[in-house]
């Protein structure tokens, strides 16, 4: 039984996935759109153009788009998990902890083992969950995760990692730019490498989270009701955790910090789509993806030649998002 | 005969407490049975509940079916048990719809589409309840009395033989406090529920129940029909509250009322004189 929001949204699909694509024509140099497309169905175009949108381009733009859905689809479900609208990777200090462990993997391999640096994403990952842990049992009141202790917690892990990370660079490469880079994201470099990975993990997180959908949507009452209605409520709360760590810990390591998404999108895809996890996880996947591609063409074209840091075209739109989620949120109760 | 429901020599302690929050309870269930739970504050009502429904590690046994709880898994308990707490909140809104679809949860695949079966029990549901105008409403557009008829929507939809009310009432009003105990007995008629209800207000737990149980300090203090066990002394001994326990002339409830007067003693013996 589909209802009309579930039809929205599938119609919607198809002119979001072409927005999406023709994000490409934008960037230092202007490609008409046609000539895109053309590139894309394997047409013959200029071999400069098809280079730019092929090895270049594409491959930044699906970068996005696999790590918005990933940091998105996160968001959503720690949300429901939480019981807390204010949940998101970002928030919770998952994203610094993961982009601390994939620095400290760099940072060993550039000054001790070089073989290191594949292990980066194992190393984000761990360090995400040690950030989660932390956020998580400092937060705990009770039994119970009250909105302001698990932001506040957040705000400090955030730091406690954020510091290390600066600590980090600075004492491996003596280079203070490269900072930015973690702390504030870019999907600059993206290579198909990176494509495949953050593919692959996304995509996954995306089923995985549907396939958990109805669970998702009991634990939106609470544990115990969900506990009620046969959910094994502690299991579902383990794997979420980690196949939420895990993938933003892959997002992190290929492109750094990026705040605010995995908060805002699964909130704009309830309101568009409802709550509904069925709808509202595939939902949040394209519009979070969507959302990083349009941030990265304004971050990568308007300020040619230098480029913005994704993260602060994020946190410029989500803070007021936040504020107006937590305002909202303080009057209802 | 299979015993439906057995608790025998059930006891919990919290942790960091070291007094035992139900010490050694022992009763039985049958099936189509209403049982009122009464008791003060901290008596114990609320973890008697948990440990029927698994979700505390208590000592003894729980036999429900003839089958220890402990041993029946989560899903299988929630197509059996269903429970109506003293408020739902979702932290999201939705749809009324919705909610009462969640109570299929259990019995859904993992994608949780709808069978036959399901719409059925969620048909029966708003119908038993009257509720089909509210059907495309969200939750948190209804007023409180709403709310919590459609949480009960959502368990009927779950379709258990067993109901754990654990004081569904205490945050409504007489008029759908009466509306959601008048379904509860519907439903126990129709289908042969069975139901075990905590009360915080005596005579609605007198006017409901075949049965009460008065627990004190996390002990069963008194168990039998509402007018062997609802007496002037009991109230005082377990609730420490002076009272007068008065039989409707009606139909022989028997109703507690509070004494805030000192001479309310003479005051009800005149009534009871010109009414008996």
């Amino acid at each position: 039984m589909k209802n009309s929001r579930e039809k929205i949204f599938w119609i919607a699909l198809p002119f979001i996935l072409i927005f999406i694509l023709a994000n490409i024509a934008f960037g230092p140099v202007y490609i008409p759109v046609l000539e895109v497309f053309k590139a894309l169905v394997g047409m013959k175009v200029p071999s400069t153009d098809k280079i730019i949108i092929l090895q270049l381009r594409l491959p930044r733009i699906l970068l996005g788009l696999g790590v918005g859905a990933a940091l998105s689809v996160t968001g959503n479900a720690f949300q429901a998990m939480l019981k807390n609208p204010l949940a998101d990777p970002y928030i919770l200090g998952v994203s610094s902890g993961a982009a601390f462990g994939a620095i400290l993997a760099n940072v060993i391999a550039q000054l001790y083992y070089p073989n290191f640096v594949f292990y980066m994403w194992i190393f984000a990952f761990v360090f995400g969950l040690v950030a989660t842990s932390l956020t998580y049992f400092v937060s705990r009141r009770g039994g119970k995760l009250p909105a302001t202790e698990l932001i506040l917690s957040g705000v400090i892990v955030n730091l406690m990692f954020g510091a290390g990370v600066t600590f980090l660079i600075v004492y491996g490469w003596r280079d203070v730019q490269v900072t930015s880079f973690w702390l504030l994201g870019s999907l600059s470099g993206a290579g198909w490498h990176d494509v495949i990975l953050v593919g692959i993990s996304s995509v996954a997180s995306v089923v995985f989270f549907m396939s958990i959908s109805k669970y998702l949507n009991a634990m939106v009452a609470g544990e115990e009701e969900a506990a009620y209605l046969g959910v094994n409520v502690e299991m579902m709360k383990l794997m979420i955790f980690v196949v939420g760590t895990l993938v933003t810990a892959i997002a992190v390591s290929t492109s750094g910090i990026i705040g605010f998404v995995g908060l805002i999108m699964p909130h704009m895809s309830r309101r568009l789509f409802g709550s509904d996890h069925k709808i509202s996880m595939p939902a949040s996947a394209i519009l979070g993806g969507t959302f990083i591609v349009a941030c990265d063409t304004v971050a990568r074209t308007a300020f040619t030649p230098s480029e913005m840091p994704i993260g602060t075209i994020t946190a410029l739109i989500g803070a007021p998002i936040f504020i107006y989620i937590l305002r909202r949120r303080v009057q209802n109760v | 005969m299979f015993e439906f429901l057995k608790i025998e020599n059930v006891s919990y302690s919290y942790p960091k407490s070291s007094k035992n929050a139900i010490d050694k309870v022992n009763f039985t269930v049958r099936k189509g049975e209403i049982i009122g739970v009464i008791g003060p504050n901290g008596s114990g009502k609320t973890t008697l509940m948990k440990s029927i429904l698994n979700m505390i590690d208590y000592k003894g046994n729980i036999k429900f079916y003839d089958q220890e709880i402990k041993k029946i898994s989560r899903r299988s308990l929630s197509k059996k048990i269903g429970v109506v707490a003293q408020e739902f909140a979702p932290i999201y809104d939705m749809k009324v719809s919705e909610i009462v679809e969640m109570g299929r949860t259990p019995y859904t695949n993992l994608f949780g589409d709808l069978s036959q079966e399901d719409k059925k029990h969620i048909e029966f549901a708003f119908e038993d309840l009257n509720i089909h105008h509210l059907k495309d409403r969200t939750f948190y557009s209804l007023s409180g009395g709403e709310r919590q008829i459609v949480y009960v929507a959502k368990v009927f939809a779950q379709n258990p033989d067993l109901f754990l009310l654990d004081e569904a009432t205490v945050h409504l009003d007489i008029g759908n406090a009466q509306h959601l105990l008048l379904k509860m007995k519907e439903r126990v008629k129709k289908f042969g529920s069975t139901v075990i209800s905590t009360f915080h207000d005596i005579n609605q737990a007198s006017a409901f129940s075949d049965r009460i149980i008065i627990m004190k300090s996390g002990k069963i203090y008194a168990m039998g029909d509402p007018e062997m066990v609802l007496t002037k002394d009991m109230i005082e001994e377990v609730y420490g509250a002076n009272c007068e326990v008065i039989k409707d002339p009606r139909n022989g409830t028997v109703n507690v009322f509070m004494d805030l007067e000192d001479n309310s003693d003479a005051f009800f013996c005149d009534v009871l004189k010109k009414y008996s």
